[in-house]
C-alpha cells in the first residue's frame, strides 16, 4: 500500500502535538506501507523511519512571519507545492494531518480520485478560544465534508466536529495518541531545594487555562509553603500570566522557564512531583502522557481527551480552582494516594502505544480501501 | 424473610479550604443530600413496604429486619412518621430486629474488638429504646463473619448469629441447615444468597432465564428444598427503590407469603429456627467473609491501597477523639459505605458500586474522606 501523507510540523521543528504524533506514527507506520511525508523544507530532519521517504518541498516563504507575508499566503503556497508534487508520485491513498494540507488533499482527490483521509489533532475553535478565524474554520469544515474517513484523537474531538462541522459520525475513527515505550521511565522524585514541584508545560494562550493553574498555585501555598510552581513553554498569554503572579503575590513561589527543548522538558517532568493540565478545552493532549511516562502524576481537566484513555487520573472541572488546589495538596499530603495514582497511571500506558496508533491507522487504510 | 435496613450520614464535599472561609463551614455531613435521599427511599420504599410488612405481620406471618443506628438518627431527623410505622410493625409481636454495630461499622475487623463490643451495647440500648425489642440473634455489618467474631458474639451471649452460606465454606453441604462456630456453641445462620440475589438483583433482568419472577414460581422454587429452614435476607430498598414499583415487586412481596403457606410452608423468625432446630457441624471461616460481590469477603471495603490506608486512618482517631464531643462524628465516618466508594473493582460488580457512587472516582471519594480525617484530627488535638 501507498500512503501520501501530507505534514507540516516534524520534529525538531514542532510546537504541539501534531509534530510528535507524525513522528512517532511515521516510525511505525512505515513499517506497514511504503510512506511518502511531505513537508515544507523548514530545515534539516531526521526520519524516525528509515522507510519512509521524506519529500521536503522547498518553501522560502517560510517561517512566513519573518517574510513579510501572511499566513493565508504561505499555507496557500505551501497547498499548491503540494499538489504540484502529487503528480510525480503513485499512492493509494491522500492522508492530511489538520486543516494546514487539507485544500491540497481535496485538490488530490479531485484529480486521482484516491481517497482522502484527515486526521484532526484540533480544530480552529479549540486553538483559538472560540473564536476562529473564518477562513480557517471554511477550509476544516471543506475537510470534514470532501473525506472519505476522519480520524479524531478523542472522543471529545468526534463530537466537536459533529457539533460544529456537522461531521457524519459513522465516517469517524477514534485513535488515540501514544507513547512509546522506550519514553516510559520513571523518576525518583527527589524535589528541588527541598521543595515539591508542581508543574504546567504548554503553551501559553488563553485556551490552556494557566490562570486557573496559577490561582490554585496561590491557594496551595495558603496551606504549605514547601510547594513551587513551574510554568514552561512560551505563547501569547504570557504578560498577563507574569502580571497575575505578581497580584496574587506568589512571584517567589513560581517560576517561568520560557520555551524549553526536548532535553529540558524530560529533565522537567523528572523533577516535577505533580503534572497539572488545566485547559478549557484540549483535543488530546500527549503532554499528560508524557508526564505519566515520567512517573509524575497528573491533574487533568475534564476537557482534555487524554483522560479518557488515562481512567485513573484525578480530573477537575477546568474552572474549579478550589477542587484543583485540594487535588495538589491531597496529592502531595497523602502518599499511599501519590504512590497510587503513580503506579495506576505507569500501568495504563502500557497499553497505549504508538505502534497500536500505526497499526489502527493502517487498519483505517484498509477500511477505506475496502481491503479487509 | 428478613430485610436490611440502612442508610449511612453521607458526607459533604469538605473543602480543605474551609478555614479560609468566612464564616468557616466545618459541617462534615451533607444534610441536604442525606434527607432528599431519605425522603425519597420512604416515599419510594420505607412506607409502601412497611405498609405490606404491617399488615402481613397483622395476619400472623412472622418477618425479621435489620436496623442501624445511623438510619433511626436518620429517620428521627428526616421523617419520623417512617419511624412511626416501623414501631407498629414491631407492635404486632411478629417480627424480629436483629442485633448489630449502631454505625453499621467494619469495627469487627479492627485489631482489638473493644470498639466493635461497645457499638454493639449501643445497638442493643437503641432496639428496646425505640422498638421494646431484645435483640438475640445477631447479624454483623454486610454479614462480616470469621471466627474470632463468632467468639466474641457468643460471649456477648447473643442466641445465634447470620452470615453468608458461601460455597467455599459449605462446599457440598447445604445453607438451609444450622452450623455452629468452630470449636463453640453459637449457632450459625446462614443466608440463601441465589434466592436472596433471584429477588435483589435479578428480579427485573429481562435478559434473566426465570424473568418474570411471580410469587408463586419463587414459592414453587423454596418448597422443593430439604433442610432445616431458608433465610432469604435482602436489603429492604429492593422493594420499591432499587426495583422500583413498576417491576412488580411490591406485589411479589404481598403475595409470597400466601403462596409459601399454601405450600405447607411457615414463615419464621430466626429465633423461631434456634429453638427449634439444632445444628448439623462446623462452620470454619479463618478469614472474613460478607455477603457482597462475587468474592463474598471484604475486598469491597479493603481490596486496596486506598481504602486500607483510611481504615487505618479512621482507626488511628481513636486516642484523639475518644471521651471528646467529637466521638459520635468519628463513629459515623466508621460506616461502612464510606469505603464503599473508594473501591476500584473493575468487574461485573464494578457496575453495581458506580450505581450506589456519589464520587467522581475512587481517588476524589479518597481525597474527601482523607481531608475530613485530618480535620477532625487536629481539632480533636486542638482540645
Amino acid at each position: 500500500m501507498n500512503v501520501l501523507m501530507i505534514g507540516w510540523e516534524y520534529p525538531p521543528f514542532s510546537i504541539g502535538g501534531l509534530g510528535t504524533h507524525c513522528y512517532w506514527l511515521t516510525r511505525y507506520l512505515a513499517d506497514l506501507v511504503d510512506l511518502y511525508f511531505l513537508m515544507p523544507h523548514v530545515g534539516r530532519i531526521k526520519p524516525s523511519n528509515s522507510k519512509m521517504k521524506i519529500i521536503q518541498l522547498p518553501n522560502d516563504w517560510y517561517p512566513f512571519y519573518q517574510a513579510g507575508r501572511s499566513l493565508f499566503d504561505a499555507v496557500n503556497y505551501y497547498n499548491k507545492l503540494v499538489v504540484d508534487q502529487s503528480r510525480h508520485l503513485d499512492f493509494d491513498l491522500v492522508h492530511v494531518h489538520d486543516w494546514i494540507g487539507i485544500n491540497a488533499g481535496v485538490r488530490i482527490k479531485e484529480e486521482s480520485l484516491k481517497p482522502l483521509i484527515i486526521t484532526f489533532h484540533s480544530t480552529e475553535y479549540d486553538r483559538t478560544a472560540g473564536h476562529p478565524w473564518g477562513w480557517i474554520k471554511d477550509i476544516e469544515r471543506r475537510g470534514v465534508e470532501n473525506a472519505d474517513m476522519i480520524i479524531t484523537v478523542s472522543n471529545l474531538m468526534k463530537r466537536e466536529l459533529i457539533k460544529i462541522y456537522n461531521a457524519d459520525s459513522d465516517k469517524i475513527r477514534v485513535i488515540y495518541n501514544g507513547i512509546d515505550p522506550t519514553e516510559i521511565k520513571p523518576s525518583n522524585k527527589k524535589g528541588l531545594f527541598g521543595k515539591k514541584i508542581v508543574l504546567y508545560l504548554g503553551r501559553l494562550s488563553v485556551q490552556k487555562n494557566v490562570d486557573s493553574f496559577l490561582r490554585a498555585a496561590a491557594l496551595v501555598l495558603k496551606k504549605r509553603k514547601d510547594v513551587h510552581f513551574v510554568v514552561s513553554g512560551k505563547g501569547p498569554t504570557l504578560p498577563h500570566l507574569l502580571e497575575l503572579v505578581v497580584d496574587l503575590g506568589i512571584s517567589k513561589d513560581v517560576t517561568f522557564t520560557g520555551y524549553v527543548n526536548d532535553d529540558e522538558r524530560d529533565w522537567l517532568y523528572s523533577i516535577a512531583d505533580l503534572y497539572v493540565l488545566p485547559s478549557v478545552s484540549e483535543p488530546f493532549g500527549i503532554t499528560v502522557l508524557e508526564a505519566v511516562a515520567h512517573g509524575t502524576p497528573v491533574i487533568v481537566s475534564k476537557t482534555v481527551g487524554a483522560s479518557e484513555v488515562l481512567k485513573d487520573t484525578l480530573k477537575v472541572d477546568f474552572w474549579d480552582i478550589e477542587k484543583m488546589a485540594s487535588y495538589i495538596l491531597a496529592s502531595l499530603d497523602y502518599k499511599v494516594l501519590y504512590k497510587e495514582l503513580r503506579e495506576k497511571g505507569l500501568e495504563e500506558l502500557r497499553d497505549i502505544t504508538w505502534e497500536e496508533v500505526a497499526r489502527r491507522t493502517y487498519n483505517t487504510y484498509k477500511e477505506v480501501l475496502g481491503w479487509t | 424473610m428478613a430485610f436490611h435496613v440502612h442508610q449511612p450520614f453521607r458526607l459533604r464535599r469538605f473543602s480543605v479550604f474551609n478555614d479560609l472561609e468566612k464564616p468557616p463551614n466545618k459541617a462534615y455531613f451533607d444534610s441536604e443530600k442525606n434527607r432528599a435521599i431519605f425522603e425519597r427511599v420512604s416515599k419510594k420504599c420505607y412506607f409502601p413496604a412497611t405498609e405490606i410488612i404491617k399488615d402481613l405481620s397483622n395476619n400472623g406471618y412472622k418477618f425479621t429486619y435489620s436496623i442501624t443506628g445511623t438510619w433511626v438518627e436518620s429517620a428521627k431527623l428526616y421523617n419520623p412518621d417512617v419511624l412511626s410505622i416501623f414501631k407498629e410493625t414491631f407492635d404486632t409481636g411478629n417480627v424480629e430486629l436483629l442485633g448489630e454495630t449502631y454505625y453499621h461499622s467494619l469495627s469487627s475487623l479492627y485489631s482489638g474488638l473493644e470498639e466493635f463490643k461497645i457499638q454493639v451495647k449501643m445497638h442493643k440500648k437503641m432496639a428496646r429504646r425505640e422498638f421494646k425489642q431484645k435483640t438475640k440473634t445477631f447479624r454483623n455489618t454486610e454479614l462480616i463473619y470469621d471466627n474470632r467474631i463468632g467468639t466474641e458474639i457468643e460471649k456477648m451471649k447473643f442466641k445465634g448469629i447470620i452470615t453468608e452460606g458461601v460455597d467455599r465454606i459449605l462446599e457440598w453441604r447445604s445453607p438451609t441447615d444450622l452450623y455452629r462456630r468452630v470449636r463453640g456453641k453459637l449457632p450459625i445462620m446462614l443466608r440463601h444468597y441465589k434466592l436472596s440475589d433471584d429477588i435483589g438483583f435479578r428480579f427485573s433482568a429481562r435478559d434473566w432465564a426465570c424473568w418474570p419472577l411471580t410469587a408463586d414460581k419463587y414459592a414453587d422454587w423454596i418448597s422443593n428444598l430439604n433442610g432445616q429452614y431458608v433465610l432469604l435476607y435482602i436489603d429492604y430498598e429492593t422493594f420499591g427503590e432499587h426495583q422500583w414499583p413498576e417491576t412488580g415487586i411490591l406485589d411479589f412481596l404481598e403475595h409470597l407469603p400466601g403462596e409459601l403457606e399454601k405450600r405447607g410452608n411457615e414463615l419464621v423468625t430466626p429465633s423461631d429456627v434456634l429453638k427449634k432446630q439444632e445444628p448439623v457441624g462446623e462452620y470454619d471461616s479463618p478469614w472474613a467473609i460478607s455477603w457482597a460481590d462475587e468474592s463474598r469477603d471484604v475486598s469491597t471495603w479493603l481490596g486496596n491501597r486506598l481504602q486500607q490506608e483510611i481504615f487505618k486512618r479512621i482507626q488511628g482517631l481513636e486516642e484523639v477523639v475518644s471521651g471528646t464531643e467529637l466521638e459520635d462524628t468519628w463513629r459515623k465516618i466508621q460506616t461502612a459505605d464510606h469505603l464503599y466508594y473508594l473501591s476500584t473493582k473493575a468487574t461485573k460488580d464494578g457496575v453495581i458500586h458506580k450505581y450506589f457512587n456519589p464520587y467522581d472516582s475512587p481517588y476524589d471519594a479518597f481525597i474527601n474522606i482523607a481531608n475530613i480525617i485530618e480535620d477532625i484530627r487536629r481539632r480533636a488535638e486542638k482540645k
